[in-house]
């Protein structure tokens, strides 16, 4: 439950700002400035925050829609990525925005227009096919209860004519979530042009590290409901952790997700490795130095920690085999950094 | 267990810590420059220090840094709540009456906020005095932006100064009744007595000077400002005395009380604290092994490596693990200690990894 909402003075009249109100009635209101005021200060706690966040409602400035790392991506020309909040509700061990951000409070970003219009914008400066990833430093859909975003967002790119699937080129959007809250989806029909994309992890990690987040069996089920209802479907094994047995667990999920999802129509599966910047390792650490996730070896390159190379090459090969058995080469896109 | 975090109140007058000290039964302990008193919070029974600083804020901040200086074990293990009363006419939507008991939301430094605003004024008169007009500085773009929406150029430059706390409030489902239904609104210091209240919140002169030291010895969340309404618009500080003080602050102890207990309680989300004996034992590993600094540094991680993976799911069992698992090793060399360890333990992991899985598929 969210017991404090802090909103910035330039987005108290915003129509959005009082339609997330109203869905939080009795949470205390505190006007700031700037979001920064709250979220940035120093000597904050993430993990404590973690327990009760706060939610601030800002507007977004400067680049609303920005290029994903290099290897991001699933075939398009060009990939850009944007969030309308920062951090989320669940609270993955693994996490780098516990090692990117001081405070574990969301911050939801109202003008959601903005960005939109940005997007329309890129896509039509661009040739080649423009993919906008949603859910890099937030999940796409798991505050939907309040944000509204994916409807609103969905509302654009089914109405806009600059958007719109039925356009020549319209611009491609991944809704990346670990929700099973899918109604907004299911109420619509599906776009052409929007892939709702699932970190998976084995049931164990979703029981035991994703706190919060549905478990395996309720994403899995969310994705048949979606597929079965139209939608385009990803699959992002992302991160592969390196679990005892891990080889065998990875195994066990990729043959229960589809034991359960027809393979064909998915649209794209990738693998990615844990990977995080050196400084956002060290937040982490500080953070749960009693996490023995994160006590494995790991290893530094180019400023990136992720495991020691052997472990990971390792780790990666064995799953990539495993899912390729289920897959076709042209669905699958490896998330290396 | 780790060591219960102390719980420090600082109150500005004697007669607002009397209350407090009569409900905590608190003692009186020889302290100096200050008035302090010792106990414990009544219920789980953290430890609890009082300090009467004296009213303003540069007495607050004097007093929350003498405590700190005076504190016994680690800093990062304490609550500090500045506690005292205050006079409002607002608390939110509602008239403020006498005996409101309010969390601060955030606390404002009136005085430098009302300072930040009077400057457009000030500086319009100044100029308009000046018979050639000094040549503009150049507008950076946040004050461009601000003057687009409207804002004069100082109180455009001075909004990011203006200085506000926010103390984070981390409520849970389960907050023992006082906690429930607790009013929280904005405090503002204020440097004389507030007769106006004219904003939303209570008016009071020690808060600014509390928060600005505190959160230089503990994380933000345990760091929180409670105000009693003493004075109102119709009941006015005029009326105030020894007594009232008194009386308005005892209405308050009950839910200091709860507030004091569910901060202390909030530090078992905290990493846990190595025990003093592992903390002595790896200290003592370093002096044997004569590390430089930097070594120091890197043989304490791998040591808290090495503890988190020999932890059971509750944590328990790392630290002798830790200890069996080095004596094992007998690492004599200081120029490879280090090393020598984080490559033992990077085995270990492994190692832990493949028996695991080995377990699992010889279980049936």
């Amino acid at each position: 439950m969210i017991s404090t909402v802090y909103v910035e003075r330039g987005v108290k009249d915003h129509e959005r700002t009082a339609r997330v109100l109203e869905r939080l009635p009795k949470a205390t209101v505190v006007e700031c400035e700037r979001y920064g005021e709250v979220f940035n200060r120093r000597q904050q706690s993430f993990r404590l925050q973690k327990r009760n966040p706060s939610l601030i409602l800002s507007e977004k400035t400067g680049e609303l829609v920005l290029p994903t790392p290099a290897g991001y991506g699933v075939g398009g020309a060009h990939n850009s990525y944007f969030s309308h909040m920062l951090n989320c509700p669940y609270d993955c061990r693994y996490c780098f925005l516990q090692g990117m951000y001081r405070s574990a409070h969301q911050v939801l970003f109202v003008n959601y227009e903005d960005t939109f219009e940005r997007i329309v914008e890129l896509n039509a400066a661009s040739e080649g096919e423009c993919w906008f990833f949603s859910g890099y430093d937030c999940d796409s859909l798991a505050f939907e209860g309040v944000s509204g975003f994916v409807s609103d967002t969905l509302d654009f790119l089914a109405n806009d004519p600059r958007a719109s699937p039925s356009g020549a080129t319209a611009p491609m959007v991944e809704l990346r979530t670990k929700s099973a809250s899918i109604e907004p989806l299911l109420r619509r029909k599906p776009l052409d042009n929007v892939v709702v994309a699932y970190s998976l992890s084995p049931a164990s990690v979703a029981q035991d590290v994703e706190h919060r987040a549905p478990s395996l069996d309720r994403r899995i089920e969310a994705l048949r409901r979606l597929q079965q209802h139209g939608w385009r479907v990803g699959l992002r094994f992302d991160p592969l952790l390196l679990l005892p047995n891990a080889h065998e667990l990875y195994s066990e999920l990729f043959a229960q997700v589809f034991a359960v999802l027809d393979q064909a129509t998915v649209h794209s599966v990738s693998l990615g490795v844990f990977r995080l910047p050196k400084d956002f390792h060290r937040r982490l650490l500080r953070l749960y130095p009693d996490e023995p996730l994160l006590a494995m070896p790991f290893g530094e390159r180019e400023g990136m920690v992720s495991y020691r190379e052997d472990l990971e090459q390792d780790l990666f090969e064995g799953c990539r085999e495993q899912l390729m058995t289920h897959i076709a080469p042209e669905q699958y896109f490896p998330m290396l950094s | 267990m780790s060591a219960s975090p102390t719980v420090n109140v600082v109150v500005a007058l004697a007669v607002e810590a009397k209350p407090i000290v009569a409900a905590w039964q608190l003692r009186r302990v020889d302290s100096g420059p200050f008035t302090i008193y010792q106990g414990e919070v009544p219920g789980p029974r953290h430890p609890a220090r009082l300090i009467v600083t004296g009213v303003g804020r540069t007495a607050a901040a004097a007093g929350v840094a003498w405590l700190a200086a005076h504190q016994e074990g680690p800093l990062n293990r304490t609550v500090w709540i500045n506690y005292g009363v205050g006079g409002a006419a607002r608390i939110g939507d509602k008239d403020a009456t006498v005996g409101d008991v309010v969390l601060a939301t955030t606390i404002v430094d009136e005085e430098r906020r009302r300072a930040i605003e009077a400057g457009p004024a000030a500086e319009k008169t100044e100029q308009t005095e000046q018979t050639e007009k000094p040549e503009k500085p150049e507008k950076t773009e946040k004050t461009e932006k601000t003057e687009q929406a409207g804002l004069a150029p100082a109180v455009a430059r001075g909004l990011h100064r203006i200085p506000t706390w926010y103390p984070p409030w981390i409520a849970s489902g389960a907050m023992p009744a006082p906690l429930r239904d607790l009013a929280r609104s904005p405090v503002r210091t204020v440097d004389r007595p507030e007769l106006a209240y004219q904003e939303e919140g209570v008016f009071e002169m020690e808060a600014a000077g509390f928060i600005e030291t505190a959160l230089r010895f503990s994380s933000a969340e345990f760091v929180q400002v409670m105000k009693v309404v003493s004075d109102t618009p119709t009941k006015g500080i005029v009326t105030l005395d020894a007594a009232l003080i008194a009386k308005c602050s005892g209405e308050g102890v009950a839910v200091l009380n709860a507030v004091a207990q569910h901060l202390a309680d909030l530090h078992e989300a905290l990493p846990r604290a190595a025990s003093a004996n592992f903390v002595r034992w790896v200290e003592a590993s370093i002096a044997d092994l004569r590390l430089t600094v930097a070594q120091s540094h890197q043989w304490r991680g791998q040591l808290t490596r090495l503890v988190a993976l020999g932890g059971d799911d509750c944590g328990n069992g790392g630290e002798a693990f830790a200890r069996t698992e080095l004596e094992k090793l007998e690492i004599t060399d200081r120029r490879t200690a280090v090393a020598t360890l984080e490559s033992a333990i990077d085995r270990l992991a492994v190692k832990a990894r493949k028996q695991a899985a080995s377990a699992e598929e010889a279980s049936p």
